[in-house]
């Protein structure tokens, strides 16, 4: 049995952990605060829609979807203290007024013959978003000093790569004819202009490109 | 997206087909049903059509249950978060989900029960009451008046699911009704906090839970007597933040509704809503 | 073709038409091959809404009667509405427990009014096999399963029996009752205190009016 008095490394063979990070504070709980933003525009969208949508499968699916957002919300908003904001409405912003414009096209259809250029807003365009945003966030930010938000970022995570399949899946049965993948594409287009032009969920920068490297759209 | 969606919009596909409450309330055969001595009308296996009177509960809580989802989906889009807080539209959406999740158990048990999406018909009362333009009377409306019912209805369905043994809508039952116990609460939780200091708020919001309560009491549907199908769940309310009074009191609603369906049905047989000779 | 008589006629409560009713009694008669010499005389309950469906038939010198509420009309989505696929759906099911109790084989059948619940779903489920046999529409075991289970246990000896009184050709009534005391056998449930309401009992008038 080992010796209990016998000093340890303080970390492990197989931690690879690094202390460097790309973000401060600062810049970590201002994207906290985008996605926070983000999350609650998705969550009350979704809700807002379950009324709208013929589809029981559909219906059900986002009302599912619609708490997992809000948890999120949930988590980013307990984090943004913890970033040395208290308070956490003052960071619970767009990244910019394109990311407005955005989910203002995004919430706009209502009528029930619409649900694939619903779900295409969601999961094809903003939901992949969010996964990319997360994902360099994880991969970016100092594992040590942030580790909070990663632990938030996976289950984030987690959630977004089951919903997004789901929904598109959802969106594989409903697009049924030539007429209806023209709709899609269309709507996909309409709504990935706006994005580019926010430069993603966290504004420019969401992946690490900055401004000067990123190429202008529209 | 518009705020506050309009009740007759809601979206279906074709299987389901809507009623109004006035067609219930009219119907012809009312008065002469409450001449008839039909002995206790609490749902029981030994009572006549009992799986079609089951299915046909069971259908309700299913179209409900999607109402019910629609109602929370709604409350976290219609509302800023000056009107609602963060903390409410939270709950909301995990409403959404246990909804979600009751619709989901409605259509398993309906198959389970020998019966099908929109084999009977749908009314919207239940979401009309979600549409009040101040989150604290749709608290009262939805969460407090129809998730209390849930729970007077799942309470019913449990012991009807225990009394013939059927394990399969005892098991349902008793999780939705765990679900409900927690909606109510939380509707009771956001009433006293949103009016702490606004109590001619907290009154107006009360007084519309009355009127709920009162169309859903349905001419004598819940209650406490023989006569009601669906009796007052008074453990778990007490659980969900009802006390005492508030539950005698609607007792008392209860009876009112009854007395004003018998006397609408005596009207309209009086005027002669009926068909033929 | 049976002489069939239809009361009420005309319906006063439920917009019901006697002639379609009693044309769709002849129908059924064909489709079950119920024999033209028993005269049919069907009441209809009109005052009883959906969900409260309930079928009472007793033969006797005169022919048969059939008491029916008018809910087994009612289409389920449309209150008030008649129904017709339901409506034939229903009489044929009448029509073949009133054929069985033509034959000797059910001369120690209790009345319907008689019968204990488990009897009845017992007999219903094979009248219910033959309907769907003769292809008559809105007749699905998986409906049925469920009223029976409620008489019969849930359980798999129950099911059992079900299975086989669905697909049986032929039955007696000794053999009906067997099928019971089987499940009967197997049944845990505490058994019910209240007995199972009654047609007269369905008709019967409040004290007070």
């Amino acid at each position: 049995m080992a010796d209990p008095s016998t000093p340890r490394a303080p970390f492990a063979p197989w931690d690879r952990r690094e202390l460097p990070g790309l973000f401060d504070v600062a810049e970590s709980a201002r994207r906290v605060g985008n996605y926070k933003w983000i999350e609650m525009r998705l969550f009350e969208t979704l809700g807002g829609w379950v009324a709208t949508i013929p589809e029981l499968d559909v219906k059900m699916v986002l009302g599912r979807h619609c708490y997992h957002h809000a948890w999120h919300a949930e988590l980013w908003h307990k984090r943004l203290p913890e970033l040395r904001e208290m308070n956490p409405d003052r960071l619970t912003q767009p990244a910019n007024d394109e990311i407005v414009a955005f989910v203002d096209a995004l919430r706009e259809p209502e009528a029930p013959e619409l649900t694939i250029e619903k779900l295409v807003g969601v999961y094809r365009v903003l939901a992949p978003r969010l996964v990319a945003a997360y994902t360099y966030h994880l991969n970016a930010t100092s594992s040590i000093t942030d580790a909070p938000t990663m632990r938030s970022l996976r289950f984030a995570l987690q959630d977004e790569m089951d919903d997004w399949r789901e929904g598109e899946m959802l969106l594989q049965s409903l697009i049924d004819t030539a007429e209806a993948v023209e709709r899609a594409a269309r709507r996909q287009a309409e709504l990935e202009t706006l994005m580019v032009r926010a430069g993603g969920v966290a504004g420019p920068g969401s992946l690490g490109i900055t401004h000067d490297e990123e190429v202008a759209v529209g | 997206m518009r705020k506050i969606f309009p009740p007759n919009e809601l979206a279906r596909d074709e299987r389901f087909v809507r009623t109004k409450i006035e067609d219930r309330v009219f119907d012809p055969r009312n008065a002469a049903m409450m001449e008839r001595d039909l002995g206790s009308a609490k749902l029981e296996p030994s009572r006549p059509a009992a799986a079609d009177r089951a299915r046909s509960l069971m259908h309700g809580i299913f179209v409900g249950e999607i109402q019910a989802l629609e109602g929370a989906g709604r409350t976290c889009f219609d509302f800023d978060e000056d009107d609602a807080p963060f903390a409410l539209k939270l709950d909301m959406a995990r409403q959404c989900w246990d909804e979600s999740r009751h619709v989901e158990i409605s259509v398993k048990l309906g198959e389970w029960m020998g019966s099908e999406i929109g084999e009977f018909t749908e009314s919207t009362f239940l979401y009309e009451a979600a549409c009040a333009d101040d989150p604290v009377l749709r608290l009262c409306g939805v969460n407090r008046a129809l998730e209390g019912l849930a729970i007077d209805v799942f309470n019913a369905m449990k012991e009807f699911g225990d009394v013939a043994g059927d394990p399969v809508l005892e098991f349902c039952e008793d999780w939705m009704l765990a679900d409900e116990v927690t909606h109510v609460k939380m509707g009771s939780d956001w009433l006293r906090r949103l009016t702490e200091k606004d109590p001619e708020r907290r009154n107006r919001a009360l007084e519309f839970q009355r009127t709920v309560d009162k169309i859903f009491s349905l001419g004598g549907f819940r209650g406490e007597s023989d006569e009601n199908p669906v009796h007052l769940a008074r453990k778990f309310r007490r659980m969900a933040g009802f006390d005492e009074a508030e539950m005698d009191d609607l007792v008392e609603i209860s009876k009112q509704a009854q007395a004003d369906a018998e006397a609408m049905a005596a009207a309209a047989a009086e005027g002669g809503g009926a068909y033929g000779a | 073709m049976p002489a069939i008589t239809v009361a009420p006629d005309p319906f006063t409560l439920v917009p019901y038409d006697a002639s379609t009713i009693a044309q769709l009694t002849a129908e059924a008669a064909a489709l079950v091959g119920f024999p033209d010499d028993v005269a049919v005389t069907l009441e209809v309950d009109e005052v009883l809404p959906h969900p409260l469906t309930g079928t009472f038939v007793a033969v006797g010198p005169e022919g048969l009667d059939i008491w029916m509420s008018g809910a087994n009309f009612e289409d389920p989505k449309r209150p008030l509405k008649f129904q017709p696929e339901l409506a034939l759906s229903e009489l044929v099911r009448a029509l073949l427990r009133a054929a069985d109790r033509l034959r000797p084989e059910f001369s120690g059948a209790p009345t319907d009014e008689d019968l204990t619940d488990r009897q009845r779903a017992a007999w219903d489920v094979w009248t219910e096999g033959r309907a769907h046999r003769l292809g008559v529409p809105a007749t699905r075991p998986d409906r049925l399963l469920y009223h029976y289970r409620l008489h019969h246990g849930f359980n798999d000896v129950a099911d059992e029996v079900f299975r086989r009184l669905w697909d049986a050709d032929a039955l007696t009534w000794p053999e009906i009752d067997e099928a019971c005391a089987e499940t009967d056998a197997a049944d845990t449930r505490e058994r019910p205190k209240k007995t199972a309401l009654r047609k007269e009992q369905l008709r019967a008038p409040r004290p007070s009016a």
